[in-house]
Formats: structure tokens, sequence, C-alpha cells
């Protein structure tokens, strides 16, 4: 395992690590000079060269008795204040060494913290939340940077309102734009047959009898289209909270395609049994959308293939068809609410897709070429029996 | 209690200290060589003080104060205490004569001359102490040592001897069965 220190703990750790030696540097020479005083008082041996000398009064050897009795005691002191000396300095040390790095710790937390905050706010900032507010305080430089970053984000905040007020405007008059097209494309039959059925039925009964239930199949088949569009409308805009299920990608896909099998030229190749999690029914959309897209953009004996590969803890499902493919030019927009090239198509089926997906942790991309065909790719994980959902 | 508190805190901050921070060597003091036995007239208990006056006491001990190295024996039984007996063994130097004489009162010894500092240091580091008297079959003792302060009045100053066993006063704490003890 290798370990990583932080900047603040390599600081720390160095400043004991120098403090701690000098110190004890410092220390170790006073205790040998300390020392080298010692000796130098025991080898003046005052008790033995007077203990040889004779005394003639006893008064003299009184006084001898008290000058060696007061060299005694001084050496005595002089090793006790040694001991006390070394003792004392080292347990200085050491309460003085305890209280310089806790001293040290606050200062450099004091000092690193701002930067950790700062760090923490501008990962915030890349993640989109331009919200966030560095509290004041600090040491003036800090305090200045903090109020930069306090401005920088509070106008990121403020751009970025604006902005997404502008997008929903933006949307707003695309989908009404659209909405207004969708809709009137079918009201343009209903109220032209309205006025031919109108026309005939004051002029000409007879027509009228003959033109009538071919004017109410349009009626009827425009009414239809309208409640498609706006089946599909409700679909997009729904919030779309999945509800995960373990189930087979072969078996699920071999279910859905069965209705499709016997009109269309539609084959499955499913190499693996792994297991997925998606919501069923989501799935059900997802592959009915693309085989549909692939349906419509293949000619009428053009195959069309479902794949389905593992590989390292992955699915993979390939939808491919080998009609006319995609332009260059449309593939970044194919995803995109309101763009298509169909006909009667409301441009909210690919881009429903999409947002499928990722709801549903799955990867989606598409290969295309124009002649040649496309091919949707679908990647998700594999799920074992213990993963969570 | 707080004071013992203290004091084991102070003997940890200090052995600690120079463990880190000093060269010192100082003495770690402690009782060994442990025997009880009966006698006629109580248990007799015998022990060593090893490793106590190894560094820095010559110059104490040839100060000519007396040195004195008290005990205390505490016996137990149950937790609750059956006997307490405290005793000094005393030092003293002659710098005329350059011998030290010595007194135990553990064994009843007193004024004993020894000339040899080595001999001197074991006569005081050995304690044999009687404990007179009938006593139930399960004991627990605790033998507790400690050096008193020493004054030099020519210098007018007091020294705290236990700082040349860094504070720590060597405890002994044994456990004895009757069985034990009688043979």
């Amino acid at each position: 395992m290798k370990i990583r220190f932080s900047l603040r703990a390599i600081v720390i750790l160095l400043f004991v690590a120098l403090y701690i030696t000098s110190m004890v540097v410092l220390n170790s020479f006073f205790i040998s000079k300390q020392n080298e005083t010692n000796e130098a008082f025991q080898n003046i041996e005052l008790d033995e060269a007077l203990s040889e000398l004779s005394f003639n009064t006893a008064a003299d050897s009184l006084k001898a008795r008290e000058i060696m009795t007061r060299f005694r005691e001084s050496l005595a002191a002089s090793q006790m204040i040694h001991s006390e000396t070394q003792i004392y300095s080292s347990v200085v040390l050491f309460i003085l060494m305890l209280i310089s790095i806790a001293l040290f710790s606050i200062v450099l937390y004091k000092v690193t913290r701002p930067l950790t905050e700062l760090q923490d706010a501008t990962a915030k900032i890349r993640q989109g939340d331009f919200s966030v507010n560095l509290p004041p305080g600090g040491i003036p430089e800090i305090r200045e940077l903090k109020h930069s970053f306090n401005s920088m984000s509070g106008e990121l905040n403020l751009v970025q309102k604006k902005l997404v007020e502008a997008e929903k405007q933006l949307i707003w008059k695309k989908l009404s734009r659209i909405l207004a097209h969708e809709i009137k494309n079918p009201l343009t039959p209903i109220q032209l047959s309205v006025q031919r059925l109108e026309e005939k039925f004051e002029l000409d009964r007879e027509k009228f009898d003959e033109i009538f239930p071919q004017a109410i199949e349009i009626i009827t088949q425009e009414v239809s289209n309208l409640k498609k569009l706006a089946a599909s409308f409700s679909d997009f805009a729904k919030n779309i909270n999945p509800t995960f299920s373990r189930f087979s990608a072969r078996d699920a896909l071999t279910e859905i395609l069965r209705p499709y099998i016997s009109h269309y030229p539609v084959t499955l190749d499913a190499s693996t049994t792994c297991m997925i999690s998606w919501d069923r029914t989501h799935f059900y959309q997802v592959i009915t959308n693309l085989l549909q897209n692939a349906i419509d953009a293949s000619g009428e004996y053009e195959p069309i293939e479902i794949v389905v590969t593992d590989h390292e803890e992955k699915v993979c499902i390939q939808i491919k068809d080998h009609g006319k493919g995609i332009d260059e030019q449309d593939m970044e927009k194919i995803f995109q609410p309101y763009f298509t090239k169909k006909k009667k198509g409301t441009g909210l089926g690919l881009a429903l897709v999409q947002k499928l997906c990722e709801v549903n942790r799955t990867e989606l991309r598409v290969e295309s070429k124009i002649g040649q065909g496309s091919n949707f790719i679908l990647t998700m994980e594999c799920s074992d029996e213990n993963s969570d959902n | 209690m707080f004071q013992a508190l203290t004091g084991r805190f102070f003997s940890g901050l200090v052995s600690l200290s120079i463990l880190l921070l000093s060269s010192y060597k100082g003495n770690d003091a402690r009782f060994d060589n442990f025997r009880a036995h009966m006698s006629d007239s109580g248990i007799r208990f015998e022990m060593q003080l090893v490793e106590a006056f190894e560094n820095d006491f010559e110059e104490i001990f040839k100060s000519g104060k007396t040195i004195s190295i008290c005990f205390d024996l505490q016996v137990k039984q149950r937790n609750k205490v059956v006997y307490l007996a405290s005793f000094k063994h005393l030092v003293q130097y002659d710098p005329m004569n350059q011998e030290f004489t010595v007194s135990c009162e553990d064994q009843h010894m007193s004024g004993v001359v020894i000339e040899n500092y080595q001999e001197m240091i074991e006569t005081i580091s050995q304690v044999d102490y009687l404990m007179e008297g009938e006593f139930p079959p399960h004991l627990d003792v605790e033998m507790t040592s400690y050096l008193e302060k020493m004054t030099l009045e020519s210098l007018g100053k007091e020294y705290d001897m236990m700082i040349l066993w860094k504070y720590k006063k060597p405890t002994l704490t044994q456990h004895l069965d009757k069985l034990q003890y009688e043979n």
C-alpha cells in the first residue's frame, strides 16, 4: 500500500524533525560542558590530600574537616544539579515541543483550510453549481482571494440563470412552433374533408353519400394522428423514474421481436445469457423505437439484425439495418428533440430513447454510413445476483 | 489518590522525555530476589533493591550528609490492610577517615562501619524484615521504597533525591499462600 502524505503533514513532520534535532544537539552541547565542569571538580581530590596531612591541633583538624565537608557537599550539589538539568531540560524540551507542534499545526491549519475550501468550491463550480459562496475570514491575502472567487461565482451564477431563462424561452418558442405545425398538419385534411362534405351536402346529395365514408375515414385517421402526437409529447415531458428489475436481455428481446419477425426480415443473434438491470417498460420502449426506425429506414427486403454480446462484465445490444443511413451532418442532431426527417415523425422518438438510456445507466451510440445503413449500440453493465439496483 | 495519579503522570512524563530527548541514564530501581519464609516469631521477608545506586550516587553518598533510604511495607488480606511498617537504611560518610557508617533498621544493624563503597551499596540494598505475629494463610505483600530529601546546610539548599530514580518509586507486589511461605 502506498502512503501519500498531504502538504500539511509533510510540513509538520519536517518541522518536528528539525526542531527535535536542533534542540537535542543544543541540549547535548550544554550537558557535555556541564560534565566537563563536574569532572574538573572531581579531579581536585581534596579529601584524599587533606586526609594525608597531619594536624597538630584539634582546631586545625576541625577546620580541615569543615573544608572537606563543604567540598564534598559542593560535589554532591554539583551532581544533583547535573541530574536535575538533564531531566528538567528534557521535560521542558518535550513540553515545548508539544506546545509548538500544537501551535504550528493550528497556524498551518488556519492557512491551509481556506485553500481546501477553495479547492472544494472549484470542484462544485466544475460540477455546475455556481451558487457556491466561500465564508469570509482568514489572512488578508486569503480574504482577497475569497472575495474575488465569490465575485466570480456570483457572476457565473447570474449568467447561468440568464442562460437558463433564455434557453427556456427558446424551447417554448420552438415547441410552440412545432406544436402549431404538427397540429396544423392533420387539421388541414380534416378541414378540407369537412368543407367537401358541406359542399356536397348542399349541392349533390348523391355524391355526399359516396364521399361520406371516405371523409370520415380521413377525419378519424387524422384525429388518431393528433392523439399519437399528444401522447408522444406527454411521454417526453414526463419525469422518468425507472423501476429496475433483473432480467435476461436475450429473453426480453425474443419476446419483443416476436410480432415483428412474421412481418419483417428481423433476426436475433444472442450469444450471451447475461442478465441486465433495467426498467422493463423502458426497455420495451427503447427497443421498439429503435426497431421501428430501422424498419422505416430499410427497404422491404433489407435485413435488420439484433445482436447481443457480452464482454468484460458488459452487455452490448446492436440494432443494425442496411437502409439509407444517416447524413454525417445530421448525426449530431438525431437525439435532439423535434429533429426528424420522417414525413410523419414527431422528432421525439430518439430523444426519448436517449433519455431512457441515461436513466437506466446505459450508453447509447450510433454508427452510420450513407447508403450502407445504421447501427445503434446500447452498452450496459451485466447485473450479477448480488448487484444493488 | 489524586497525588498518586499526579505522581504517576509526572514520572511517566519524565521517562518519556528522557527516552526521546536525553542521554541521561539515572537509575531504574526495582526489587528482586523476593523470598518469604516462616520463622518462630512470624514471617520473614527478604528482597533486594537492584539497579538503584549504579549511576550518579557516589558523590551523593560521599557528601557527608546522612542519606535515608525509606521502605514502606503493607500487608493485606482480601484488600484489608492487616499490617503496616516503615523502616529506613541510613548511610553517612566520614571524609576524614573515608569510611561509611551504615544502619539498617529492619536488620537491627546500627552504626556498622564499611570502607568499601560497593560493599556499602550491597548492604543497604538488602532488605530482611521480620513480620512478627500470627497471620492468615493468604496475604498480599506490597513493599515500596523511596529516598528522602537531602539538605545541604552549607549551601542552604534542599534536593529531591528521587530525581536520581527518575521520580519512580520501586514497588514490589506479591501474593503469598501459606504453603508457599512455610517452605
